[in-house]
């Protein structure tokens, strides 16, 4: 059981490595962050213990609900649903990621906790997004992915107090709602929300 | 090496039956869309009512367009008698993935010459695009025919399904390796994001630009021969990927269980598959070609998780 869901996490973050419209991009996000819920659900369901059901909500309440509906709005606000000009296209990005997740599994073969592994692969994905768009969303959306990795990562420790996961949670929740306002600033002062833009000067 | 008499019967099941599954895809698909739809044994009829056609060949056209057809009905035959379908044992029977392979890349090799042969614009078209669709698709055949080796230590696909089918708990390099091979089933035999085999639009078909040209029994037998190459596909992923439940010894009770389960679980792959021609559009060529290295890079995820852990 999780197994399959941590495939689903790993297949749906190099899906989302390559894809150009951000609507498929917040799509494969729900569905990861649905998969981190579940996750969460079933091992608070096997240890008995109280603070993952809590991650659980949390998790699918700030990603699954209330997230995309802020990122579908900046959406429609801005009338940009798509990311034209890559920096790394497609095909490499997609190379980049399978090579990227190879290289986490490889150097943590040592370790037999999946969760570990999966989160450092998110981290490498979530880095990835962030560097090679241009659109301030999609970077957005590429700390989110990096967002979700510390959560996996985070699962896998058993000591860790409830105040951490909430915080880790409230935080990513905090980013989406201050870069919703922001990429509206930004479109409103460059008319683009293209970070190269951002290199000319305006008073 | 035994070859068991029981094989022989249910490989026969699988050409007899083929055109009765298309046919039930079609119908789910139909009902999907909602509309009736023809009747689940419309491709019986179809291929009747050609086989009674003669046959026509364009005088500009050679020996290949001649003999292509039944060798590719012939290719496809052959390879239904190399998997286990509903009954597989331990003992180690004709059934090397990679003589699969070379059987179906037979199949490729004269579509594409068929197309070439005619010398018709359309046909030039859809064979290049099908040499560069497959050319995609190869390496991925020989990521997952890797995978099963580290994953079975063997080639032979009887004993592939013997061995996966005592596992109940599979880890998560198996459901990549799965979803690969499913994206690898719909690039191979021209199915929605790559190829939507339902048109006749000269833009958009690829596979039936190819036997544009072909007419009456030799249109039969290439039409016969996809719809036993799309459920052989269906049977290799079902017996590699998700093999429980499939009869490993001979008694009825074993047999009829496994008849059972198998008929539920390419029931479902079917159901799988109409979904995703419903819901999906077919995306352009070069867009399409975006997904392969995708699927490439869940291949090479795939083979690191097994090899390494």
């Amino acid at each position: 059981m999780i197994e399959a869901l941590l495939t689903i996490i790993l297949i749906s973050s190099i899906y989302m490595s390559g894809v150009r419209r951000i609507k498929l991009l917040t799509g494969g996000f729900v569905f990861q962050s649905a998969a981190i819920g579940l996750i969460a659900f079933k091992l608070g369901y096997d240890t008995g213990e109280v603070h993952y059901y809590v991650l659980a909500l949390l998790t699918i309440i700030t990603k699954v609900i209330i997230m995309p509906l802020i990122i579908n709005k900046s959406v429609k606000k801005l009338k940009i649903n798509r990311e034209m000009e890559l920096m790394v296209n497609a095909f490499n990005s997609y190379i980049l990621t399978g090579t990227g997740i190879m290289i986490a599994f490889g150097l943590l073969n040592k370790s037999h906790n999946n969760f570990i592994k999966t989160g450092i692969a998110l981290f490498i994905i979530g880095v990835l997004l962030m560097v090679a768009r241009k659109k301030a969303i999609t970077q957005m959306l590429g700390f989110l992915i990096f967002e979700n990795g510390i959560v996996l990562f985070e699962i896998s420790l058993t000591k860790m107090s409830f105040v951490i996961e909430a915080g880790i949670v409230f935080e990513g929740l905090m980013l989406a709602l201050i870069m919703g306002i922001m990429i509206f600033h930004i479109n409103k002062t460059f008319d683009s929300i293209n970070t190269d833009s951002f290199e000319n000067l305006k008073e | 090496m035994k070859y068991n008499l029981f094989y022989f019967i249910q490989s026969i099941l699988i050409v007899v039956l083929s055109p009765l599954l298309i046919g039930i895809l079609k119908k789910m698909k139909a009902i999907l869309r909602g509309y009736v739809g023809s009747s689940i044994l419309q491709p019986y009829y179809d291929l009747e009512k050609l086989l009674k056609k003669g046959r026509i060949i364009s005088n500009r056209s050679s020996f290949i367009t001649t003999i292509g057809p039944i060798i590719i009905l012939g290719a496809t035959i052959t390879t239904a008698f190399f998997i286990p379908v509903f009954y597989t044992s331990m003992e180690k029977s004709i059934g090397n993935l990679f003589i699969l392979m070379f059987a179906f890349a037979i199949v490729k090799i004269f579509t594409v010459l068929i197309g070439l042969d005619s010398s018709s614009t359309f046909g030039g078209m859809g064979s290049s695009r099908e040499a560069f669709i497959s050319m995609m698709a190869e390496p991925l055949m020989l990521f997952l025919i890797t995978f099963l080796y580290i994953e079975t230590k063997d080639f032979n696909i009887f004993h592939i399904s013997f061995i996966n089918s005592n596992i109940v708990h599979f880890k998560m390099e198996h459901y990549i390796a799965m979803v690969t091979f499913i994206i690898c089933i719909l690039a191979e035999n021209a199915r929605i994001p790559f190829d939507n085999p339902e048109t006749h639009l000269e833009l958009t078909m690829m596979h039936e630009a190819m036997i544009l040209d072909l007419s009456g029994s030799d249109l039969a037998y290439v039409e016969l021969s996809s719809y036993i190459k799309l459920v052989v596909y269906l049977i290799i992923l079902i017996n590699c990927y998700i093999p429980m439940g499939i009869a490993t010894t001979l008694t009825a009770s074993a047999l009829f269980l496994g008849f059972l389960i198998f008929i539920i679980k390419l029931l479902f792959c079917l159901l799988g598959i109409a979904i995703i021609e419903t819901t999906f559009a077919k995306s352009r060529l070069f867009r399409g070609a975006e997904i392969f290295p995708a699927t490439i890079a869940l291949g090479i995820v795939a083979i690191t998780l097994i090899y390494i852990l």
